[in-house]
């Protein structure tokens, strides 16, 4: 397209040419689709909230409040709300603890098994869940481990410190290693320059970490439905087996309730990425 | 302070002098959480594929290639194997042509992008499930895709949208454009901005110029891209769940169908190893051209 | 007193020598520079003494004490970075108190504030303590690292290239004040640069290195005017060379013949024999250029030609084209008078002692 116009275009000054109109308005018009399409499915779960039938249609027929007051009472929803945000906080915290050592390894050390490990770290993000899902289930299953909290903890900080890694090793590509050398020289011995000068300056990308482990947990549903008891039912798994009954509005709201919560994390992240001086990830 | 210099030869003093040993000190939580939770089960799978399924018991211990034979004999299994390679492909291709314009508009931009970027970004943090049922409140038959066109008068009769192939791929584009988008927005930032100005005093036109100059090096964020969006797609559980009905089934589902509801492990497990094997034999074909580290490394 | 002695020490970065069985001492209060071009291995040595880097061979004493396998913070020195390395998380007193909680546990509150006080005072900031390196500007967060490597009192400091990431007017002011502060603090320092200006400058001694070894090791005035090797002439200051053989030798002086047939006068204090084929040295500033011959010609004196001549303002550099076609260079202070052109005659003098001989290439 843009080069039929070229053609049209005046010849002698080639090299002053201005962007051509017509390729330059498909860019934005592609551009403008693609955020349409991103955005149009949590316009329509924040519209469809307020439709005031069990039966969804558009348009809506009114609005009211009506599926919001059914949530609040939806103990089973609640609960199982409840149950991935402290899933969520435990993966986060956890593949932090596990997965920084592993970035600074990675990153600053020559050691025996280190291709292995690079690949193997990624390997979590490469593997269908649902492979890593059966492999834990047959595996926690042989040593007679009942299945709930322990398999979605274990299982969930497995998807969560591919992030990790990722996060602050892209920090600590980039981190001024003359930082702790000034720290060692000025008297500081290893592990209190590591705590000094190292840990708060990557702190950022651990915290940028433990949110996206948080939110792969939270919104995990393939690898969990193996995993979790009725007691232990995660948002997801809770909201999958209602859709399979029926579509029901309630989970409009649930869908409000977590994009609000998702909003906040990612204006957390925002103003990290501010902070963070080294390697940004996925833009963040 | 010096008397630091005359301690015995202590345990960090070895150790600051070994820096092999604090690499292996610091990765071995990671790596043996891996190897435990993630490797050995892996070959645990392996096992079981090899083990005979007994109605009202998980397993035999005996082997048999019977859960392979019974995937190789019955064409249904190559056909929901085709079908997700051919689904993740769609998603790769599609997700490609959509978000190269979007991505090549985002680099250009004279202002710079960082809102608009991490507008692409804000979808991902939302709940990937919730998304998908807002996608079946926009196909299906009374729902928002076609109330629009009805009351634009562009059709009469509702469209069925919903339950069918085009819905899962849909879906699936959804979740994987940010993926594309991003890695070939970093690659086209990355290009030097006075090629396609040099380019142009040599004489070619702007659509040339795109052509000789910037399309050939955003090859490797072009790869990337597809790489994710293939695994991804063909991988896929949810959105044929949700958004395909009847016969959309891809290799997960029937995993999952397999150890929940007909309790075959022994062949769920078979399943998991082909589709497990399949992806990382196409990994392999496909990363002798690109770095693995480097299509899931840290984006710009 | 000798407050640094470095023995063969020797680094070795997988295949590559980086610093090849260098050996020194450094005195009390001595301003030693370490000079070469990039990649000679004089950072590399100046963190083999800060024990950043480990030996490979060789050892390190520190005030006598054999500090070769200490850790960094079990070495008695501070170091100040190229780039200052200050910590962008915590503010200039936190900064400069850094290494007297890890160095002086014992002191007090106000102990602490006081020293702190005192360093800044020293690099004439006072009162930024509460500001953060992001607020500082290049120049201040130079004072603030020289602040911080000092406020420890080491036995000696190690600077590393700290001017060369400021523009040509600051790095100006901050080597005077540097020299000045080091007779104020009376520390050791070892000073790291590629520039031989600001080597010969602020130091007592220079150490020359090239390719992971000391080729020279002398005053200033002496590593200027009797450089051991043409790469020491080459590196500081500008010169002509010019290759050919010692004809005549005795202790008053020698006959260098050139290549080209030339026959000059020169000094001969490295005693070269007659006969060895050598390099002879000429600086530039020490030719002299006249437009007539000269009337006392008891040095070498030779006519030319103007080939090409570049004002500089200070000075202006003439390349002359002598009658045995070697090219001569020289370096001429700029007068009020009109420079010669390209194209003219002339007559170029130097005196013998400005010659120098050297051996080999």
């Amino acid at each position: 397209m843009a080069q039929a116009d070229t053609v049209l275009s005046p010849t002698a000054k080639g090299w002053h040419r201005q962007p051509l109109p017509v390729s330059d308005w498909f860019l934005r018009l592609a551009t403008l689709f693609t955020y349409a399409y991103l955005y149009l499915p949590i316009v329509v779960i924040i519209v469809m909230s307020f439709h005031p039938k069990i039966y969804l249609t558009f348009p809506l027929p009114g609005y009211s409040l009506r599926w919001y007051r059914e949530f609040i009472q939806d103990e089973l929803m609640i609960r199982s709300l409840l149950n991935s945000i402290v899933l969520g906080g435990i993966t986060a915290v956890l593949s932090a603890v596990i997965g920084t050592p592993c970035a600074l390894a990675l990153v600053r050390f020559d050691f025996p098994g280190k291709r292995l490990l690079n690949s193997v770290v990624l390997a979590p993000m490469i593997i269908p869940n649902v492979i890593t899902a059966i492999g834990l289930l047959i595996l926690l299953n042989a040593v007679q481990i009942p299945r709930g909290s322990p398999y979605l903890i274990i299982g969930h900080v497995i998807f969560g410190l591919p992030y990790i890694i990722l996060t602050v090793s892209s920090q600590l590509y980039g981190f001024p290693r003359e930082l702790e050398e000034a720290s060692l020289s000025l008297g500081a011995k290893e592990f209190q320059t590591f705590i000094e000068v190292t840990l708060p300056l990557i702190s950022p990308s651990i915290f940028a970490g433990m949110l996206f482990a948080f939110t792969i947990s939270f919104q995990e549903y393939v690898a969990s439905q193996f995993w979790a008891t009725p007691s232990t039912y995660t948002l997801p798994i809770r909201i999958y087996g209602r859709l399979r009954d029926a579509i029901t509005p309630e989970i409009n709201v649930v869908g409000v309730i977590t994009l609000a919560m998702s909003f906040g994390v990612v204006i957390i992240m925002k103003v990290l990425s501010r902070r963070r001086e080294g390697g940004s990830f996925y833009g963040l | 302070m010096n008397a630091a210099a005359k301690l015995p030869r202590n345990f960090m003093s070895w150790l600051r002098r070994r820096p092999a040993m604090q690499g292996i000190f610091l990765a071995a939580p990671t790596g043996i959480w891996l190897f435990l939770f993630l490797g050995l089960p892996l070959i645990l799978v392996l096992l079981y594929s090899f083990w005979i399924h007994v109605p009202g018991e998980l397993v035999e211990r005996r082997f048999t290639l019977e859960n392979y034979e019974r995937f190789l004999t019955r064409p249904i299994y190559g056909r929901i194997l085709l079908r997700s390679f051919r689904v993740g492909l769609e998603t790769a291709i599609l997700s490609l042509i959509l978000a190269y314009p979007t991505a090549y508009y985002l680099a250009k931009r004279r202002s710079g992008s960082t809102m608009l970027i991490f507008l692409i970004l804000v979808p991902f943090w939302t709940s990937y499930l919730i998304r998908l049922f807002s996608w079946m409140l926009i196909l299906m038959e009374q729902g928002v895709a076609n109330g629009i066109l009805l009351s634009l008068g562009i059709i009469s009769e509702p469209l069925r949208l919903l339950f069918t192939p085009f819905a899962v791929v849909i879906g699936l584009i959804y979740s994987a454009l940010p993926f594309t988008i991003l890695p070939i927005y970093a690659v086209l930032r990355g290009i030097d901005p006075e090629l396609v100005p040099a380019a142009k005093m040599l004489g070619a036109t702007d659509f040339q110029s795109f052509l000789e100059v910037t399309l050939p090096l955003s090859v490797p964020g072009i790869m990337t891209a597809l790489i994710i969006t293939f695994i991804s797609g063909a991988g896929s559980f949810l959105a044929p769940a949700i958004l395909g009905g009847k016969g959309a089934d891809l290799m997960s589902n029937v995993i999952v169908n397999r150890f929940l509801e007909a309790f075959d492990w022994p062949f769920g497990s078979a399943l998991g190893i082909v589709l497990l094997v399949t992806t990382i034999v196409l990994l392999m074909i496909v990363s002798k051209y690109v770095a693995l580290d480097k299509i899931y490394g840290p984006g710009k | 007193m000798i407050d640094v002695e470095v023995r063969n020490a020797t680094k070795q970065f997988g295949k590559v020598l980086a610093v090849d069985d260098v050996s020194f001492r450094v005195h009390k209060g001595e301003f030693l520079t370490l000079l070469g071009p990039s990649g000679c291995g004089k950072t590399t040595t100046l963190r083999l003494i800060a024990g950043l880097d480990s030996l490979t061979s060789g050892e390190v004493f520190i005030r006598q004490e054999d500090v070769s396998f200490a850790p960094p913070y079990a070495r008695d020195v501070s170091l100040m970075f190229q780039n200052y390395a200050l910590f962008p998380h915590k503010n200039v007193f936190d900064n400069i108190a850094f290494g007297l909680k890890y160095r002086e546990r014992g002191l007090g509150k106000d102990e602490r504030m006081q020293r702190v006080q005192e360093a800044l005072e020293l690099v004439r900031l006072p009162g930024i303590e509460k500001r953060y390196p992001r607020q500082l500007s290049g120049g201040q967060q130079q004072r603030v690292a020289l602040a911080r490597a000092l406020v420890i009192k080491p036995t000696v400091l190690l600077l590393d290239e700290p001017f060369s990431n400021l523009d040509l007017k600051l790095r100006e002011e901050m080597r005077v004040e540097l020299k000045q502060i080091q007779e104020q603090v009376k520390i050791t320092f070892i000073f790291v640069t590629h520039d031989q200006e600001e080597a010969l400058m602020l130091s007592d001694r220079v150490a020359v290195m090239e390719e992971g070894k000391i080729i020279q090791l002398d005053t200033p005035r002496a590593v200027y005017e009797q450089p051991l090797s043409r790469f020491v002439a080459e590196f500081i200051g500008q010169s002509n060379f010019l290759h050919g053989k010692v004809i005549r030798s005795d202790p008053s002086g020698a006959e260098f013949e050139t290549e080209s047939g030339l026959i000059l006068l020169v000094s001969n204090d490295h005693r070269v024999p007659s006969g060895s084929s050598g390099v002879l040295q000429i600086r530039a500033e020490r030719v002299h250029v006249y437009s007539e011959k000269p009337l006392i010609t008891t040095g070498n004196t030779l006519s030319g030609v103007i080939e090409r001549a570049i004002y500089l303002g200070i000075s202006i550099q003439y390349f002359i084209r002598l009658g045995s076609d070697d090219l001569i260079m020289t370096i001429r202070p700029t007068t009020g008078e009109v420079p010669l052109a390209g194209g003219t005659d002339v007559w170029v003098a130097f005196d013998p002692s400005d010659c120098q001989l050297m051996r080999g290439i």
